[in-house]
């Protein structure tokens, strides 16, 4: 069985923790209350106001006058995070992190030694809640896509288990937009075909949703009946690494795009640098507006793990590589291949150290550590709104 | 009646052929001009000059008892005449240009080529130094065995690309580097004239030049081999070859300041069973996984290795060490390939140490090999 493990409003959760002053409470974090910046996360009670993440703090204000405003401690949570892999890594080697408060468990091959995937499962939220003083909520299931739905259900403090023969029965009346990658344009696409609930795509042929959506429509498909083959990978053994963004309005600004391809290479950087792993080939996807979707790749002379060589390397191919047509973008995704983890080699002259990793990586690298993701971005990305929900990153 | 030929000459094909390989070594595949992909060859008394360049890197060699019976030159387009020389059957071949067509016949094959114009082609320098270091033969081309391997021509750092000859009070240093490890000889020669030219941090010369003063040798490893440094290239002349080559420019990197002067731990060891052993725990690494572990423990070498979806292997080898346990990771890459190019009998010291530190082979007094491991703090 997969479990997905997601916390329950992580930043907020911890400063709750940090400060029992706060219980009961709404709290905001980051953002100001003069309506500076954007909301990184909200309580449940703030969000019962109408406030979520990637708000700007202005609106939150005025939707939430008496909330405590917190400045973010990205270090903090940081910290907490790999206390919290410390637990999963207690049942399972396979953790797969998708970010700092939420992954997927590969728990099968433990079965036999700590019980079936709904006893692991409580007892790492019983571990979470016990040891960590936070909620997290849990979904277990036989694929990834429907152990992230299951966690997602019943939040906060949930706990769904789907087994095997319950999948269609619990997919069936769940909208498509849960379904990754179904954002507004595709679910006006799949609503104009009848099509709103899982159940309306699992009814239909294989075939029709190829014929309207492309090989797109064969994994809609798939997903609608359960079916998900991807592995749970831990980060160290993925044999790529990708960031992803799924638009809720379709782009047609090549600028616009190239700085979605700023900030995904930033973070497809900052993976590979944090895992001690190089690259020898970079990997640029597009999904176009009618689901058409193709990936472009270049190989590099050396390997890398430097930023501004993903970045100009998937830059050139989405300037020079795209197909001609009409540029209307829902899905941009930045990846790179061919790793492999020479990192550790040390070197004799280390000069080619700083030739190969840009000094200035290491210092972005240590401020993402410190202040979070989007405390230092690249002029190219900046004016960039995050969108509400990253696609998780494909491995 | 037929025209006198303007050229014609008889000689040993398998000598030509093999003539041919070493100058096809520096003619380049793919050029823009291209003149370059041509040999020049002279005939001229009993001998026959073959000459290739590829701009940066030319040589001329030079085949003795040749049967001339028209001296002249022409030009042969390299690739194709190198795959008629190694097809080719009979013990003789003859090659005739008569009114600007080339000729080459052996016994009942025959072939006939349009040469382009060896007016066009550059020239290729001649070793008209009277100020040069001299090297025995066989000594250089051991020493460029020992260090070529270690380059790193695809480095954006050029100097790496080359391997580096320092003139030293007793004789010449070559090393070459490509930053994860070292290997440095030192040489005897003796000196005519006063050859004290050359950049003055010595000279780095590109591994394509230094690989075909290598082949150059063979045959001729009694000969001494003369080098003349200059500003910005080297004028070698080995054997039957002279080579000519443009240094590579930038600075190689301070080789000295990384070999430790002395270790806490030096192991006696032995090329041969050490290879063995090495090459076995590399087949179950991956592009994933690439270290070894090294452990070294009382009387006992150990190497391990594993990697996800491949396996584990665990090899051990006698060795005379009774210090502590001590355990070092390597890319076993850079261990075999110094392992590689010594006899299996050669003895060598290995010093040690910690796991974070250099490892130094020696080999008598003039070969040290330095090896940087793998950092063992890594994240999984």
């Amino acid at each position: 069985m997969i479990l997905h493990v997601d916390m329950d409003a992580f930043y907020a959760s911890v400063e709750e923790r940090e400060r029992p002053e706060l219980k009961d409470r709404p709290v905001i974090v980051g953002g100001s209350p003069q309506g500076r910046g954007v909301v990184c996360a909200a309580n449940y009670i703030a969000r019962t106001f109408g406030v979520h993440s990637a708000q700007p703090a202005a609106r939150a204000v005025r939707l939430c006058p008496q909330a405590v405003f917190l400045k973010p401690r990205f270090d903090l949570y940081s910290s907490v995070s790999r206390q919290i892999r410390e637990i999963f890594h207690r049942y399972t080697p396979l953790v797969e992190p998708l970010s700092l408060d939420e992954a997927f468990l590969d728990v099968t091959g433990s079965e036999r030694l700590f019980g079936d995937g709904e006893t692991i499962g409580r007892a790492i939220q019983k571990a979470i809640r016990d040891e960590l003083s936070l909620p997290c909520s849990v979904g277990v299931a036989p694929t990834k896509f429907v152990a992230k739905i299951a966690s997602d259900l019943r939040k906060p403090r949930g706990f769904v288990v789907v087994r095997t023969d319950e999948v269609v029965s619990f997919l069936d009346p769940l909208p498509v937009t849960k379904i990754w990658g179904v954002g507004a344009t595709a679910e006006r696409h799949l609503a104009a075909l009848g099509i709103t609930k899982i159940g309306d795509l699992r009814i239909r042929s294989a075939e029709s949703l190829v014929a309207a959506f492309g090989k797109h429509g064969r994994k809609l498909w798939n997903l609608a009946n359960g079916i998900d083959h991807r592995a749970v990978v831990p980060d160290h053994a993925a044999k790529q690494i990708s960031h992803e963004t799924t638009f809720g309005q379709d782009i047609t600004d090549l600028e616009t795009l190239r700085a979605w391809v700023s900030e995904l290479a930033a973070n497809v950087g900052r993976r590979l640098r944090r895992h001690h792993r190089t690259a020898q080939a970079v990997v640029l996807k597009l999904r176009y507006d009618d689901f058409t979707t193709i990936t472009r790749s270049h190989s590099l002379p050396d390997a890398t793990d430097a930023t501004s060589t993903i970045f100009r390397a998937a830059d050139e191919l989405l300037r020079t590589r795209l197909p001609r047509r009409r540029l209307s973008v829902r899905l941009i995704g930045v990846g790179v291949t061919g790793l492999s983890s020479v990192g550790g080699q040390k070197l004799l002259f280390p000069i080619q150290e700083e030739e190969t990793r840009p000094a200035i990586d290491a210092v972005a690298d240590a401020i993402a550590q410190k202040f979070g993701r989007d405390a230092l971005r690249s002029g190219l990305s900046f004016g960039l709104e995050r969108p509400e929900r990253l696609s998780p990153p494909k491995t | 009646m037929e025209e006198p030929p303007d050229m014609k000459l008889h000689c040993h094909r398998p000598s030509l052929s093999a003539a041919f390989g070493i100058v096809g070594g520096v003619v380049p595949s793919r050029t823009p001009k291209d003149i370059l992909k041509n040999v020049r060859l002279a005939a001229e008394g009993d001998t026959v000059t073959l000459s290739g360049t590829d701009s940066e890197v030319g040589i001329r060699y030079v085949i003795s008892g040749v049967e001339v019976e028209k001296p002249g030159e022409t030009l042969l387009p390299a690739q194709r005449v190198m795959s008629i020389l190694r097809e080719l059957t009979e013990e003789q071949v003859s090659i005739e240009v008569n009114d600007g067509k080339v000729r080459i016949a052996s016994g009942h094959s025959e072939f006939r080529l349009s040469p382009e114009d060896p007016a066009e082609f550059p020239a290729v320098a001649i070793f008209d130094q009277d100020a040069y270091f001299a090297v025995p033969g066989s000594v250089l081309r051991e020493a460029i065995r020992r260090t070529l391997f270690a380059t790193d021509v695809e480095s954006t750092r050029y100097a790496l690309g080359g391997v580096l000859i320092e003139p030293t009070e007793k004789g010449l240093t070559l090393a070459a580097t490509d930053s994860r490890r070292l290997a440095v000889v030192e040489v005897p020669c003796s000196k005519t004239g006063d050859p004290s030219g050359g950049p003055a941090n010595g000279a780095v010369i590109p591994s394509k030049a230094m690989s075909l003063i290598e082949k150059s040798i063979a045959g001729a490893e009694d000969d001494e081999v003369f080098i003349a440094l200059r500003n910005n290239d080297v004028l070698v002349k080995s054997g039957n070859g002279t080579i000519a080559s443009r240094l590579v420019e930038g600075r190689f990197p301070k080789y000295r300041q990384v070999i430790p002067a002395s270790t806490p731990i030096s192991i006696d060891m032995v090329a041969g069973p050490f290879y063995t052993a090495v090459r076995q725990a590399q087949i179950v690494t991956s592009d994933e996984s690439r270290g070894v572990d090294f452990t070294f423990s009382e009387g006992n070498l150990t190497l391990q290795s594993q990697a996800a979806d491949v396996g584990a292997s665990k090899i051990e080898l006698p060795i005379p060490y009774n210090g502590e346990d001590l355990t070092i990771t390597f890319d076993p890459k850079y261990v075999a390939d110094f392992l590689r190019i010594l006899e299996s009998e050669t003895a060598f010291t290995l010093n040690l140490t910690d796991s974070e530190s250099q490892a130094v082979g020696r080999v008598g007094d003039s070969y040290t090999y330095v090896i940087m491991p793998l950092s063992r703090d890594r994240e999984a």
